[in-house]
Order: structure tokens, then sequence, then C-alpha cells
């Protein structure tokens, strides 16, 4: 009995071992923890998944992509396009708007995968889908700015944005599609769509636009081999709640330094729902790298991989974009607001300086996600390191908080003070999170801790994130709905806008306050900076990227001083990593959002001859 | 008027209980939890155990994170915020205790009550609705005059507004403060029992009147699309006028008609209906809608009960599904026992019939009643451990169980002990109760011997 | 018996039309809707613009208008798309996730019988002997466990424990999954591919199982005493056939019928899945489904699946009753 389990563990683990050959057949094997719903959704028409956008940009390349260094590339046009390379026009069209026409040429050499040349039909061919009325946009202005695209030749078209924003030029202006293989669909679909009514038939509308996609991008329509590639490798088999695994595309332009055959020839994606078992997977060496969702912070930490790491594996933790902040209620009209001078920037510094944050990240996080000055990344190259900083300093807080005449009047060991209205109230100030999310809540009592020392209590005030985040709990603090503290994570790539803290779209003449009277509409929780908004309606038509920096700089020393929200620190992201396999590398804005796969033809074992180009070091810390 | 020498059934009862072994052992341990339970806060505050939320302070806290058991200060080590699990296992069986005790016994109540309705009423049917011309109305109004006539009218505007003007939440809370409204006036003397009637017919009214609209609102709803392009097919058509001749007919029956219910076909109906409800998927969209803060029920529980407020939810939602069981102990039990001649004879004396079913024939039924309950206060502590570990039970900070252990699992590779403890403490004391149950399933037993 | 069991199936009919609707309810009231986290992915997004979209997914209407607008499609067998799969609800159930369950369930199920019936007539044969009260103490821990701890308790020590006892990096079996990922029968060949299978199911399989393992064993034994002390039995005794005869022919026969009965009841479950196993073991099956659909608000997924479940559950129970009265002459139906 015992002789023949033993056999079908032997032959269990060679099967296994035939699966995860990684260096030996050239292949690279990428845990991931979610599963996109589908690939090729490229008007994000279904859903937006960081797990979908990470792997499309193996299967399928866009004009330009965005380096390790955050800096824009070309890659399937010839050129980026700029102001100074003549490709970019901006005019003035009144009212502090600016129309921007961005001229963009097409490689000669590109292609499909199954062999048509890439051109701008295949641009004139995603823009036509996206504008064709009644399609279920999730960014609908940008889609409103997006004017035109205007083919000239077979390989030159001009995209066109009214008004235009500076981030039109980050990354590429548009995306692509295929035209040859989805105009038959797409026609189809679009004359279904004529025969209903876009106001009545709304829903139905949708799920036309849903059908279309899914017959080229569900995971049946991509193994029926109904889509085609534009990027380093294709699709060969998925295989639903299991594995994705995809090929290298003879087809792709760029040949990588030595050739392609020393790079990596096959890239499977495994889908490991719980990451525990993600976590088992490596240790027992059946992943060569993970994805950028995989492991958990806390995990990738694991004295189990940590100590079993040594000579197998790298393990990086890669500055995030994701912010995570405690926003304040500063909306007058509550009256705890106004009993607690949440309003007063004096009071939120009080906060700041009485929060360890340093501290925070230390006991937590061995000070591997780095605390936050401002909303601005450390990274961004627009960043500005000399604001106003605020160290721990539980003195300074109390004396703030005793000139705001703050003082422990019943010597409970809390701060009170009398109202103008003559009633006597305790500094109790509500804080709210995500329940469930352990690392909030420890946060949540670490600061407790710390806010206790200068005399303020913190009343906790959790529920799950579907009640935090609904529209009435989340948008309407000026009601009072929260009304102190609220702790959750903004995510900022590269192309932010600061439309987070603005109050007054001066370009749109949109009031982003949330109050009865815009419908709640925006996330700015009541701060009113003129200054700021000033500067940033300049820079968001500002296309000359240093004198956008000079107003981004003065911003951030406005926004530091002021202290709108209270910044804690950037999420980083683990990635456990073979020794051997180079260039999947992830910073804090390559591709966007840090995906490693973003300069997939580099993607390589350093035994089979690939070389090392980028150093993993360079953008991020060990752990150890 | 018993007799020393005879013994009672219930001492008899107790003689046979005491002979399982397992049953008296578990009873020592329930007892034993309660009194642990209880005495928590004392415990606190003698510095036996630390307070369940207290966190370590001081600057190298992530030193007193995951401490293992057997830690100094920490029997059973630390969890991922530094917190004692002694203490917090401590003060999460006072919440599972709780919640197993209340919903077995509000279960257990409730299910009694409408068991033992269902099984005397069966085949007695009650006057749901009585149209404002109808005979019978005609007669109360002969009777009452203006009073019944203004309290209907109440009836009617009150179900209105609660349909028309509030979200469906309130309108629920609204219509059971009706009933009860209803019930109050029924137990005033004199004139109770018409005003009663008149608010029920009142609200029956505002029922039919409400059905009607919301067939002629969904028809039309449904044409619009149609309509506005002219194009609606004959099926369409001929469905569109249908609803409206139907509302039509609706209305005219309410105006002359009557609807009488058998108490017991509508309770079997629901019975069979909460039966059919996949259970557990049903239990999750319950607990997320209840706590919902958007609706006045979600409101009403915050504003209640606080942080407690998701304790209560849970309560609530497993009480909603747990009268089911002993609803359909007690009726078939009452069916049989109503037959009987000892409630032909209280009958034929003219006792009351609250008075029978409450003093005659429930306290016949006792016995499977009471397994019952203890078998439900452990269904309900599992239930609550799996609901809160999946995050629609209990929110933290509240400390149970099951929602200790909803974080465990990913710490298990470092810290197992945070795994096992709560899951021993929920199996530990759910076994107690079934030994207890089993051991008073035997001792009630009435075929069973000394 | 005809009239009354067309009466039941004609019950049923209202019956679902009532689940559907107090489901839909139930469902579309949830706190929060699909669209609020676009504000998250994109925070520039106004309020108008959500309402747009909210028209795009028909979410602007009240809810009775959607439910009657879904149970039209319905009744023609539309379900509707998945929101987050855009593929047809039916399809995703019926086609993905509900062969998953079986597999599970349906192993889980065959466990539970296999064991529990011979350990309940064994059990009952040796009354009161030290295995029957081993076996009645197993059996009462068996259904006081809470099956999410058990899951994680096999998962501490096969994949963690064990192994490192043994100083292996392999686990002894997967944490969780349905296949070792990218596994490929055409690759590896039939049985090495059957056997990883195998090795994934056992041990949600046998989570799953316990507890009706645990009160099976506890209704054979009570079943089975019952029977032997019919006087048939002793009759059969008397006549001098040999105990195996009168124990595995005439009593276990007899002692079977109430245990079928109770399986067939326990059938429905087989399907709904398992939410609680399936979470633990990333078993992607239809309670899992049925969780993320609510989690996610993929509205039609979760009416198709909770309709589909409550159908069955309806269906079981009148077979249930149907049996019983077919089994047992001392019921009478009208």
């Amino acid at each position: 009995m015992i002789q023949t389990v033993r056999k079908t563990w032997i032959a269990i683990a060679l099967t296994l071992g035939l699966a995860l050959a990684g260096p030996q057949d050239n292949s690279l094997v990428v845990g991931a923890s979610q599963e996109p719903r589908v690939l090729g959704d490229f008007w994000n028409f279904i859903t937006a998944q960081a797990i979908a956008s990470e792997i499309e940009n193996l299967l399928w390349a866009g004009l330009e992509f965005i380096d390790q260094d955050g800096n824009d590339q070309p890659l399937l046009a010839t050129e980026v396009p700029t102001v100074q390379n003549g490709r970019v026009k901006v005019t003035d069209i009144g009212d502090g708007k600016k129309r921007l026409e961005i001229h963009y040429t097409l490689r000669d050499d590109i292609y499909w995968s199954d062999g048509t040349p890439i051109t701008s039909k295949d641009a004139a061919f995603w823009f036509e889908v996206g504008k064709h009325p009644g399609a279920p946009l999730q960014d609908p202005t940008y889609w409103e700015r997006l004017k035109e695209v205007r083919v000239i030749d077979d390989k030159n078209f001009v995209v066109v944005f009214e008004p235009a924003f500076f981030y039109d030029l980050v990354g590429s202006a548009i995306g692509l599609a295929p035209e040859h293989v989805m105009r038959e669909a797409w026609e189809a679909t679009k004359a279904e769509i004529a025969k209903l009514d876009l106001k009545k038939d709304a829903q139905k509308v949708t799920d036309l636009y849903h059908k279309f996609i899914s017959s080229f991008a569900s995971p049946k329509a991509l193994n029926q081999g109904k889509q085609v590639f534009s990027g380093p490798f294709t699709v060969r088999r998925w295989v639903p709640n299991s594995s994705l695994e995809l090929i290298r595309n003879p087809k792709f332009h760029i040949e990588p330094p030595g050739g392609a055959d020393k790079y990596v020839q096959k890239v499977v994606y495994r889908f490991i729902q719980d990451t525990n078992a993600l976590l088992v997977a490596i240790l027992g060496g059946a992943i060569d790298a993970t994805s950028s969702v995989a492991l958990t912070f806390d995990q990738a930490r694991a004295p189990q991989l940590t100590r079993r790491a040594e000579g197998r594996f790298d393990i990086w933790m890669v500055p995030g974009v994701i912010w995570e902040h405690i926003e304040v209620n500063k909306f007058t009209n509550v009256q705890s607001v106004r009993d607690l001078m949440l309003d007063k920037k004096e009071t939120r510094q009080a906060l700041t300086y009485a929060m360890n944050r340093q501290g925070l990240v230390e006991a937590f996080f061995q000070g591997l996600q780095p605390v936050a000055d401002t909303w601005v990344h450390f990274q961004d190259p627009n960043a500005n390191p000399n604001v106003r900083k605020y160290p721990y300093d539980p003195e300074k807080a109390k004396a703030i908080l005793a000139e705001l005449g703050w003082k422990d009047l019943d010597g409970d060991g809390y701060l009170e003070r009398k109202t103008e209205d003559g009633r006597t109230v305790k500094f109790e100030i509500e804080y709210v999170t995500t329940a469930g999310n352990r690392i909030r809540e420890r946060t949540q009592v670490f600061f407790q801790n710390d806010l206790k020392k200068v005399g303020i209590k913190v009343k906790i005030n959790n529920a799950p994130s579907a009640v935090v985040f609904s529209h009435d709990f989340f948008s309407k603090a000026y009601d009072g709905s929260w009304k102190g503290l609220f702790e959750f994570a903004w995510l900022f790539g590269i192309v932010d806008d600061a439309s987070v803290f603005t109050c007054n779209d001066l370009i749109t003449g949109a009031n982003l306050v949330p109050t009865p009277d815009n419908n709640y509409s925006g996330v700015n929780f009541g701060w009113c900076n003129d200054e700021f908004d000033k500067l940033r309606a300049q820079a968001m038509v500002e296309f000359d990227a240093e004198k956008r920096k000079q107003l981004w700089h003065r911003m951030q020393e406005i926004w530091a001083e002021e202290l709108p929200a209270i910044p804690l620190y950037w999420r980083s992201n683990p990635y456990v990593i073979k020794k051997g396999l180079v260039n999947f590398i992830s910073s804090t804005y390559h591709g966007s959002f840090g995906y490693p796969t973003t300069q997939g033809w580099l993607i390589g074992w350093e035994q089979n001859g690939a070389q090392k180009i980028y150093d993993q070091a360079d953008y991020a810390t060990p752990v150890r | 008027m018993a007799q020393n020498r005879i013994e009672t059934p219930w001492t008899l009862a107790w003689r046979r209980f005491r002979r399982h072994r397992m049953a008296i052992f578990s009873l020592g341990i329930i007892i034993l939890l309660v009194a642990l339970a209880l005495s928590a806060p004392l415990l606190v505050r003698l510095g036996w155990i630390p307070d369940p939320n207290l966190q370590p302070e001081g600057p190298n806290l992530a030193a007193s994170y995951f401490l293992p058991p057997g830690t100094p200060g920490h029997p059973l080590g630390t969890d991922e915020l530094g917190r004692d699990v002694l203490s917090r296992l401590i003060y999460g069986g006072r919440i599972s205790l709780l919640v197993g005790f209340t919903v077995a016994l509000s279960s257990v109540l409730i299910g009694t009550l409408v068991g033992a309705i269902a099984g005397y009423f069966a085949g007695r049917a009650f006057l749901f609705f009585a149209g404002p011309a109808s005979p019978t109305y005609r007669e109360l109004l002969g009777r009452g005059g203006l009073a019944v006539v203004l309290l209907s009218l109440v009836g009617l505007g009150t179900a209105l507004y609660l349909f028309y003007r509030t979200e469906p939440g309130t309108a629920l809370l609204g219509f059971a403060g009706a009933l009860l409204a209803a019930y109050l006036l029924n137990r005033l003397p004199g004139l109770g029992e018409k005003l009663a009637r008149a608010l029920w017919y009142g609200f029956s009214w505002a029922l039919l009147l409400g059905f009607a609209g919301l067939i002629v609102d969904v028809a039309r709803t449904l044409a619009e699309p149609g309509m506005a392009r002219g194009d609606l097919s004959p099926i369409e058509l001929a469905g569109y006028y249908l609803a409206h001749l139907g509302a039509l007919a609706l209305l005219a029956f309410g105006v002359v008609g009557r609807i009488a219910l058998d108490v017991d076909v509508v309770i079997s109906r629901i019975i069979d209906f909460m039966l059919s409800l996949p259970g557990l998927p049903i239990l999750l969209v319950l607990s997320a809608f209840m706590r919902n803060p958007e609706s006045a029920l979600g409101k009403l529980t915050a504003s209640l009960f606080g942080e407690a407020a998701s304790v209560a939810i849970i309560i609530l939602i497993l009480v909603v599904f747990g009268w089911i069981t002993t609803a359909r102990i007690v009726r078939g039990l009452i069916l049989s026992l109503r037959e009987q001649e000892f409630t032909l004879a209280a009958q034929a004396l003219g006792v009351s019939e609250t008075r029978i079913v409450f003093r005659h024939l429930v306290p016949n039924a006792i016995a499977p009643i009471i397994v019952d309950a203890t078998l439900q206060v452990g269904l309900a502590i599992l239930v609550e451990a799996g609901l809160s570990f999946l995050g629609f039970g209990i929110q933290p900070p509240v400390a149970t169980w099951g929602n200790m252990l909803t974080g465990a699992q990913d710490y298990i590779f470092y810290a197992p002990h945070l795994a096992i403890f709560p899951g021993l403490a929920i199996l530990l004391t759910v076994l107690a109760f079934n030994y207890v149950g089993d051991g008073l399933r035997d001792a009630l037993d009435p075929r069973s011997r000394v | 018996m005809l009239a009354y069991t067309l009466r039941r199936v004609l019950q049923i009919v209202p019956l679902l039309f009532f689940i559907s609707l107090v489901v839909y309810a139930l469902v579309a009231l949830q706190p929060g809707d699909p669209l609020e986290a676009l504000i998250f992915a994109n925070p520039r997004i106004t309020q108008e613009e959500i309402e747009e979209l909210k028209k795009a997914y028909g979410l602007d209407q009240p809810i009775h208008i959607r439910y009657f607008k879904w149970l039209g499609l319905a009744l023609q067998g539309d379900f509707g798309l998945s929101r987050t799969y855009a593929i047809p609800a039916t399809e995703f159930i019926f086609q993905q996730r509900l062969p998953m369950t079986l597999l599970l369930s349906g192993t889980a199920f065959l466990l539970a019988v296999v064991i529990a019936i011979p350990i309940g007539v064994y059990s009952a044969l040796r009354k009161y002997s030290l295995a029957d009260y081993v076996i009645t103490f197993l059996a009462f821990v068996g259904y006081s466990t809470p099956v999410f701890w058990l899951g994680i308790m096999l998962l501490l020590i096969f994949a963690v424990w064990l192994p490192e006892l043994l100083g292996r990096t392999e686990p002894i079996f997967p944490p969780g999954g349905y296949v070792t990922p990218g596994l490929d029968p055409a690759e590896v060949g039939f049985w090495p591919y059957l056997k990883d299978r195998i090795w994934h199911l056992v041990l949600p399989a046998f989570t799953l199982s316990v507890i009706s393992m645990a009160s099976w064993t506890r209704f054979m034994r009570a079943s089975m005493l019952e029977v032997l002390s019919q006087d048939y039995v002793r009759t059969a005794r008397a006549k001098g056939l040999p105990e195996r005869v009168v124990v595995y022919k005439h009593a276990l026969r007899n002692a079977l019928i109430p245990i079928v009965t109770l399986m067939g009841l326990a059938i429905p479950g087989l399907f709904s899945g398992a939410v609680l196993t399936e979470t633990i073991f990333s078993w992607p099956g239809m309670g899992r489904a049925l969780f993320d659909a609510l989690v996610e608000k993929d509205y039609n997924v979760a009416m198709t699946a909770l309709v589909f479940l409550a159908l069955l559950t309806a269906v079981f129970n009148l077979l249930a009753d149907l049996a019983y009265a077919v089994v047992d002459p001392r019921i009478r139906y009208r």
C-alpha cells in the first residue's frame, strides 16, 4: 500500500518536473492570484483588471509604452510625438482650453500575428467602435475629448483632443484593434444596435457590446484562434481556473540582442486564487516569477519564504502607485467638523505630527513601504522633495492643539474646549476604514494609541468596503455620513491630474467638492484653495514638461502646508523572481502601473544567453 | 396537588439525564463556558487576562505580533495585532454563546407560537380582506359607525404612505407595526375588537390597491419602449390591456368581495417556501442586505446597537431561518393533540382558545421543543462562525470565534495557533450542546425507562 | 396519489415565482451597486456619467420593473449576460461551474455513503461496545466541527506541518485548486493527469463529506437498531436463519429505507456547492461563483444560480415526500 502511494507521488513529481522546466526549455512560469475574465477588451467595455493589463502587455503592443524610468518610448510608432519633433500641434481655443493634434507614424515592419500589416485603419477602427453611440464607456470624459482620428495614409494618422490635457501626451494617445478581424462582427453588432432605441434599450445595447467583445476575448474565443496579436507573444491555450499558455510571436518586430531564440519562448500563467497555495507552489519551485497580482505584502516576508529563498529566489519590494492616506472631513456644516476645527489646517497638522508614520512603517513593514509626504509619488518626475514634512513630534502636536484652545478640562486624559456657542466638546474623532482589511485595522489601532498620547480620543467606525465605498456613505461627507477621518487608498498613475484635490476645475467649470449642489460629484471633501486650483488649471494645459514641473512643485508645497488629507505611505508590490531570470522587471511606473511584462520581448534566462539589460535592484528594495 | 412520593416528570427526566455521562460532562463544560463568558470583564479587571482589544505599545511593535502560545503573559500567544488570543477567545465566547442562546430561544419561541397557531387553527379560515361594500364590512359599520370608518381610513392612509413614499425596509417595519397596533386594539375591552378589524380592513384595502397599481405600473413600464417606437407586437398589446383589465377587475372585486385565508395553509406555504431557499447563499444575501446603512432597517440596528449592530443582525437572520424546524415539529404535535379528549373537554368547558393552546397543548409538546432548542444553540454557533468567517457575519472589532478565523488562513505559515484555538473552541462548545441535546432526547423520551 | 402528485407539481410554479421575487429583491437591494467601484478606477468620473452608465446597465429603473423584465426574459430562457465575464450566465453556471461542483460534492457524497453505512451498521451490531462508543464520539465530533476550520486544519497538516516534518518542499496534498496549473493531459498522459486531479480532490472532498458522514452514521445506527428490535427480525432469528442472513437480508434492507430518503434530500445540496469548502480550497465551483457574484454584484449570475438551486430543492423535497409515501404505506395523501 505504502509502496504504491509512494510510486504515485514519484509519478506526480515527475510530471511536475516536466511542467516546471523553466530555463531548460526556455519557458517562464508566472504565478498569479487572479485570472483575467477576458483578454483583449481594447475599449474596457467589460472590466479593467490589473492582471488583464499585465498579460495584455505581452499580447498586444501599443503605439508607445512607458519605460522603467517613467519615460515614453515608441513601440508600434516610429517615434514619440512631441512639440519639439513637430508631431504635436497645440492650438489655443480660448477659455484657457487647448486643442491638441498628435501625428503618429506607424512603423513599416509591424504585423498582426496572422501576417496582416498593422495600419492606420486599425487605429480608425478602434476610434469608430469606442465613439459609437451607446458604448458602455468607463471613462466617458476621455472619449468626449477625443474628437477625431484622421487617417492620412496607411501608416500616418492624426489624433485630435479638445480640450486637451497634458496627460494626453503620456503613453499611447489611443489604442488599436485589428480591423480586418473584428470588422465583420462589428458591422453585425452595429446593425443590431441600430434596431434598438439607445435610450430605452440601453441595457440591451450594452449586452450587444459585451457580446461583441467576448466573441473575441473570452477564453473560448481565444482558444479557437478568433483573435490576432501584435505583441511579443500569442495565446496558445487558456484553461480557465488553471493556466494560460503564451508562445512567442514570430511576427513581432523587435529582435532582442543576440536573437529571439535566446529569450523565453513560452510564458505560462498559473492562476492560483489562494495566495497560500501560491506560496506553497513557489516554495516547491513550480513558479519562476510572480505576477503583479500575486502574494500579499506579508506573505512575501514570511520566514518560510525568505529562509528558503537564499540562492534560489530574489524577493523584491517595488514601491507602487497606491497611496494609503487618511481623508479628513472638512465640511464646516457638519457639527463635529466645526467642533474639532477639522477645516483648519493647524488641526490637520497637529494630527499629522501626532501620528508616528515612520514608526508605523518600521513596525509593520520593516520600512519597505515608504512614508508619503504628499500625493505625488517620490519616483514621479514631477515630485518636489523639498515640501514641508511632518516627522513624529507629539510635543509639537500638543503645542498646536493648546494654541487652538484645547485643554484637558475634566482630567480624563482627553482634550476638551469651549465652543463659541458655549458648549464643551471633547476631542473625539471618528476614524472609518474598511472592516476586514487587517493592515488598515492595525494602522488604525496604532494611530489610536498615538493620538491618545496627545489627548485625542479615536472612535473606530468600520464597515465592509461595499458599505463604506457606497455612494451614500463615501460621497456624502457633506451630510456627515462620515465625520472625521477615513482611511483608504487612491491609485495615482503617472497621468495623475490632481483632480482628487481640486475644488473648482477652472477648465471645465465643474465643481469637484461633493455637495447637494453638484449631486455629490467629485471626491474633494471640502478643501478649496484658489492658488492650487489656478496652478492646476495652468499645468493641465502646459505641454512643456519643464514648465509643468514648476507648477506641480508649487502645488505640492501648498498641499504639504495645508494638508487636505493625511498622507500615510506608498504601498509596495512584492515580486519573487527565480535567479537567472532577467528583464522581468517592475518599477513604479513601468507600463504605467509597474507591470513587469511591459518589455516582454526582453524576458529571458541568463543561462540561455539572454542579456541582462535592466537591473531590478535599481528600482526596488530586496527583502532579506 | 403532587404528592411527595410521586416523582414529577421533571425529576424523572433528570434522573434519566444523569445516567448519560457524556451529557453530564458536556453540561459541566457549558456551565464553565457560560461562567467564563459572564466573568470575562471581571477577569480583565482583576488583571488575569488582558483586554481583548488591547494592543502593545512601545518602540518595537513588530516583536509583539504573532507571539507563539506559551509566551509569558500570553498563554495562547498573540495575534496579528499583538492582542492576547486567550482573552479574545473568552470574549469571542461571550458573543458566540449570546448568539447561540438568543437565536435558539427566539427561534423556539417564534416557532412554537407559529406552529401552535398553524396546528390549532388548521381548517378554520381567517378573514383577510373585506371590501368597503362587502356584507362583512357593512355589518361592522352598523355597529361602530364613524370610528370604524375613520380607523379604516387611517389604516388605508398609513399603508399607502408606506408603499409609495418609503423603501422596502421601512415598509416592512411599518407593516409589522400595523399588525401590532391591530393586535393591541384587539385586546382593548368593548369596541376594541371591532376597531382592530376596522384598522386591518383599511390596511388590506391598501394592499389590494397597491397590488392593482403595481400591475398597471409594471405593464406600462414594460410596454413603454415598444409604444414609444410604435411597434408593439399584438401579444404585448394584448398583455398591456389585459393587465389594465385585470387591475380593474381586481378593484371591482375589492369593493364588494372578501378573502378568507386558512392560517395553516399560509404558514405551511411559507415554511415550504423557506425550505426551498438555498440556505447559506441566502444568509449571505440577507446579511449584506440588512447591514445596508441606507435602509431604515440598517439605520435602526446601527442606532440601537452601535458597534454590536452586526451581532443583532446575525441573531435576527438566524432566527429568520431558525423558527422553521420548531414550527414544523410543534404544528405536527398540536394537530394530533387538538383531536384528543382533553382538548375537546376544555373546549366544551368554554376555556378560551389562547388558554387551550398555551396551557394545555403546548406543555404537552415541550419535550421535543427543549431538545430542538439545545441543538439549535450549537447550530447557531456554527452558522454564525461560518458567516463571520466569510466576512458576512459579525464585524471587527467585536471578537467572535468565526471572525478570529477569517484572517488566520493568511498567517497559517507563521502563526498556525491563530487558526487552531478559535476552531477548537467552536468544536468544543458545539459538541457539548449536541451531547446535552442527545442526553435530553433520551431523558425526555417517554418511551425510555429508568 | 396521482392527484396529490399533480397538485404538488403545480404548487412548485407559484413557489418558484415567489422565491425568484424575494431573491431578486434581496440581491438587488444589496448595499452599493456594481458601478461604485468606477470612482476608484477613475476619480474624475462625475455623478452624471455614473448615472449614464447605470442606464447602460439597466440599474436606473425601479426594482419591480427590473424584476419583471428579468422574469420576462428568463421565461424565454434568457438569463442574461454575466456582467463580469460577458458570457451568458447560464453558460457560466452550467458549463463552467456546475460540473466542478458536481465532481467535488459527488465525490464527497459517495465518500460519505461508503463510509457511513458500514460503520453505522457495525456500530449498531456492536451496540455499547468500545468501538460503538468511539464511533459515536467521532460522529458527534464530526457534526460539531466547523467545516471551514476543518479545511484549514487539513491544509495546515498536509501542506505545512507534514512536509516540514518530512523535510520536503512539496505539500503532501495540494493546498488548493482542482489541477496543477498548466498540467496538460496531452503532454503528461492520461493517468498522471487523472492522478493529479484525484490528488487535488482528496482534501476538499473529505472536508465536505465529514458532516454528512457523521450524521448518516448516526442515522444508520439508529435505523438499524430500530429494525433489529422489530418482530419480523425476531421471527427470522427464531426460524433459525443464520445471523448473516438476518442482518444483511432482512434487517439492513429495511433499515436503509429512511437513510435513502435522507440522502435524497441531500442531493440539492450537491448542486449548491459548498461556499466554505470551495473558498478554502480555491475550488472553482458553484458556491464560490455565487459568493463572488454577490460580492461583485453580478446579478444575472447570482439569480440564475439561486433560482436553479431553489427549483432543485423544491423538486427533491417533492420527490422525497413521494418516495416516503411509496415506501411507507402508513402515510396517506389527500
